[in-house]
């Protein structure tokens, strides 16, 4: 019987500055979701920021490591809301795309605290240096008696989510 | 279409288990997936073997220090060569004692071949000297996969933590 469900699918049909998962459901023990899109924002990246429950007060430890083509490759420890990724940008080829996976082990766990893994990839098909790059990380989010309700997603710049981005999110259940 | 079947789920009742065993896997899917979401006794490595073997791990891994804010600098790389176990961290700091930090993610591809077996883990941790890793590894043995250990290289994992199992079937 399969165990990875969906749970609900968004794709904008206009830009926008926030999309938000509410009242999640409970009955899985892990999510996923995947982020396909573009930003407006004028730069080649732009980051996926991720909040919680409302709260970023609540957000210990995130790393990430960056391979922008093959020269670079770099880690930093970002703060404030989650970063889960990133997408394209408007100074990326039209058509050139970001996505992310996300996993959220443990968002129904009232015992556990929550532990965040993403995958990610921008403007792929860019042969230049800094303008294409992949990424994964890790967040931990530091609250172990409440289960997550609610998911956030804006962007570092400020700006809005493309028209035709989307947003599925996906249930895991190990029971 | 490729979907995921849940073949076993253990949550450690106490914290007096070192490892556990999910056996019989059965021989019906192309991948498996594996999750653990764990906290430990110990400041230590979560492992896995395959059919109980102690031999013939290979591991490469690229890692990014969680205690590093300064971009371009935490980051190693490095690698294992016939190991007894398939780390599924060979850098992070380790599980934590005292909070369910470590999250980790594996894939275990092709686990029925006649050939060698491969995997890659993502995982994380939020010990002070953790971060995020993402490894590959491979098990010089031609048999097939039929049981996963979960273990710990010290202490015992903490009540709650979790390892589940499922499989992919892509036909």
């Amino acid at each position: 019987m399969p165990t990875y469900d969906k749970i609900s699918v968004q794709t904008l049909g206009s830009s926008a500055s926030s999309v938000t998962f509410s009242s999640l459901t409970q009955g899985y023990t892990d999510l996923i979701v995947h982020i396909h899109g573009r930003s407006t924002a004028t730069t080649h990246f732009d980051n996926i920021r991720l909040t919680i429950n409302g709260s970023t007060s609540d957000n210990l430890y995130q790393a990430r490591v960056i391979g922008q083509n093959v020269s670079i490759k770099e880690c930093d420890k970002p703060t404030g809301a989650f970063i889960c990724g990133a997408l394209s940008g408007a100074s990326a080829t039209t058509g050139y795309t970001g996505f992310s996976e996300l996993n959220i082990l443990g968002y129904s766990s009232t015992v556990r605290e929550k532990v965040l893994l993403y995958k990610s990839g921008t403007n792929t098909e860019e042969s230049t240096n800094s303008t294409a790059g992949s990424m994964f990380g890790y967040g931990f989010w530091n609250v172990k008696t409440t289960a997550i309700t609610s998911l956030v997603f804006t962007l570092g710049s400020g700006g809005s989510f493309l028209t035709g981005s989307s947003f599925s999110l996906y249930g895991l259940k190990n029971s | 279409m490729a979907t995921y079947t849940l073949i076993s789920s253990h949550t450690f009742p106490d914290s007096t288990a070192s490892s556990v065993t999910l056996n019989s896997i059965p021989a019906t899917y192309t991948d498996l997936v594996l999750i653990v979401h764990a906290a430990c006794s110990a400041t230590a490595y979560p492992y896995i073997r395959f059919n109980s073997s102690s031999t013939s791990y290979y591991l490469h891994y690229v890692y990014g220090n969680v205690a590093t804010s300064t971009v371009g600098s935490g980051f190693t790389s490095g690698g294992y060569s016939n190991v007894s176990e398939g780390y599924l961290s060979n850098s992070l700091g380790g599980m934590e004692t005292s909070r369910w930090s470590w999250g980790s993610i594996t894939n275990i591809h092709s686990y029925l071949t006649s050939g060698y077996k491969t995997f890659h883990t993502h995982a994380g941790t939020g010990n002070t000297s953790g971060g995020v890793e993402m490894s590959t590894g491979a098990w010089h043995n031609t048999s097939a996969i039929t049981s996963i250990t979960v273990g710990t290289q010290s202490g015992t994992f903490t009540q709650n933590s979790v390892v589940s199992l499922y499989g992919i079937y892509g036909g």
